[in-house]
């Protein structure tokens, strides 16, 4: 067989698969300059959810005692503070979770109860994720950085896969066989 | 298990950005002939030599290597936690995903250096050159994202059956004269015997 024949053959066999990940990055892509890069959506949207986050972080770790203060998005208290910058808005591990959903064929109300279900669980384990780290801070400053960027993240980033795998497995595929 | 993976990353840091640097300079030193691309240890570094004034003078900077292959070690525990067919089918995937971000690694690369030869060209005639934002988003895009990678490329590998092993292919079934004993011992020619029964 010769090479152009053998490629048809190729993206014949795999179109399913090639079009989930050609969507997947199309969207993650989009989601990423969007809510990442775009000024209005940075400033407008973004912007006041981080300070949200700080405001909801601070007054978890109050119920512990922390004392904690909160000025825009930095969360001050007498022992540790946290800034919560980008990357720590729980935006990429949502843009992941929404690429995967809207990339994968299934119906519209199987994508509808995934977003619906799956963007504030993503986004409460990030509040954890933002409290962990605050406690990291205080107890291990030492390697609060290689935490932060190593595993806190990797972490959420998982969690968000195995919420996207058990709605293919409960949700995406049976409405794709039904 | 990522965690295991993490420190097995960090001492093979070396030899990636070694890889990755030397290919990059390899690629990039045909279009841009200004930069080279040198590994220094987990650096990569990049050297823009530029004319001024009559005089060259070399501007460099340097790429942690870390910071564009973090996904790698959650690609790997990825790969061992997921169930495959084989051992083999296991080891073959989970070389196919790292070779797939070890080689998205050099145009990581190569995207810095051009990124750091437009700092250049822009420090030397202000306004003059292109700032190429979209590049920029593209490779911190890549660079932050690095977790997502790994998992893009993990979805990747399952969808496209890799974790199934390639397919037993049957034998192929040997000819029997029709006049030759039957296979089977029953003393019989094998056209009266089982071949009757084949055909």
């Amino acid at each position: 067989m010769r090479k152009g024949e053998q490629v048809i053959s190729f993206l014949d066999a795999n179109y399913q698969v090639l079009r989930f990940l050609v969507v997947f990055a199309l969207t993650f892509g989009a989601c990423y300059f969007l809510f990442g890069v775009a000024p209005g959506v940075r400033l407008g949207l973004i912007k006041p959810y981080t300070n949200l986050l700080a405001s909801a972080v601070a007054a978890v770790i109050n119920l512990f005692g922390a004392g904690a203060t909160v000025a825009g998005a930095q969360v001050t208290s007498p022992r540790f503070s946290i800034n919560i910058a980008m990357g720590c808005d729980g935006v990429e591990a949502s843009s992941l979770f929404l690429a995967g959903v809207l990339a994968f064929p299934t119906w519209w109300r199987a994508r509808l109860i995934g977003l619906a279900l799956g963007i504030p669980l993503i986004h409460a384990i990030n509040l954890v994720r933002l409290v962990g780290l605050y406690y990291a801070g205080v107890y291990l400053p030492s390697v609060f950085e290689e935490l932060h960027v190593y595993v806190a993240q990797t972490i959420v980033i998982l969690l968000s896969t195995a919420i996207l795998i058990l709605w293919l497995e409960r949700f995406a595929v049976q409405h794709r066989q039904a | 298990m990522y965690l295991a993976f993490l420190p097995l990353w960090w001492y093979s840091l070396k030899v990636l950005a070694t890889f990755a640097g030397v290919a990059a300079n390899w690629i990039y030193g045909v279009f841009d002939p200004r930069v080279s691309i040198n590994p220094e240890g987990r650096v990569v570094r990049v050297f823009v030599t530029v004319s001024s004034l009559g005089e060259a003078q070399t501007i460099s900077s340097g790429l942690r290597l870390d910071t564009v292959t973090y996904g790698l070690p959650m690609l790997a525990a990825l790969v061992i936690v997921t169930r495959a067919e084989s051992i083999v089918a296991k080891i073959r995937t989970l070389l196919g995903g790292l070779g797939v971000m070890v080689v998205l690694t050099v145009p990581a690369v190569m995207a810095w250096a051009k990124l750091t030869s437009l700092e250049v060209d822009q420090k030397i005639a202000p306004g003059s050159g292109d700032t190429s934002t979209l590049l920029s988003i593209a490779f911190h895009g890549y660079v932050f994202s690095q977790p997502v990678v790994a998992v893009a490329v993990w979805l990747a590998l399952i969808m496209f059956g890799l974790f199934k092993g390639k397919p037993r292919q049957k034998s192929p079934a040997v000819a029997i004269p029709r006049n030759a004993a039957c296979p089977c011992g029953s003393g019989r020619k094998y056209k009266r015997c089982c071949g009757r029964v084949s055909s």
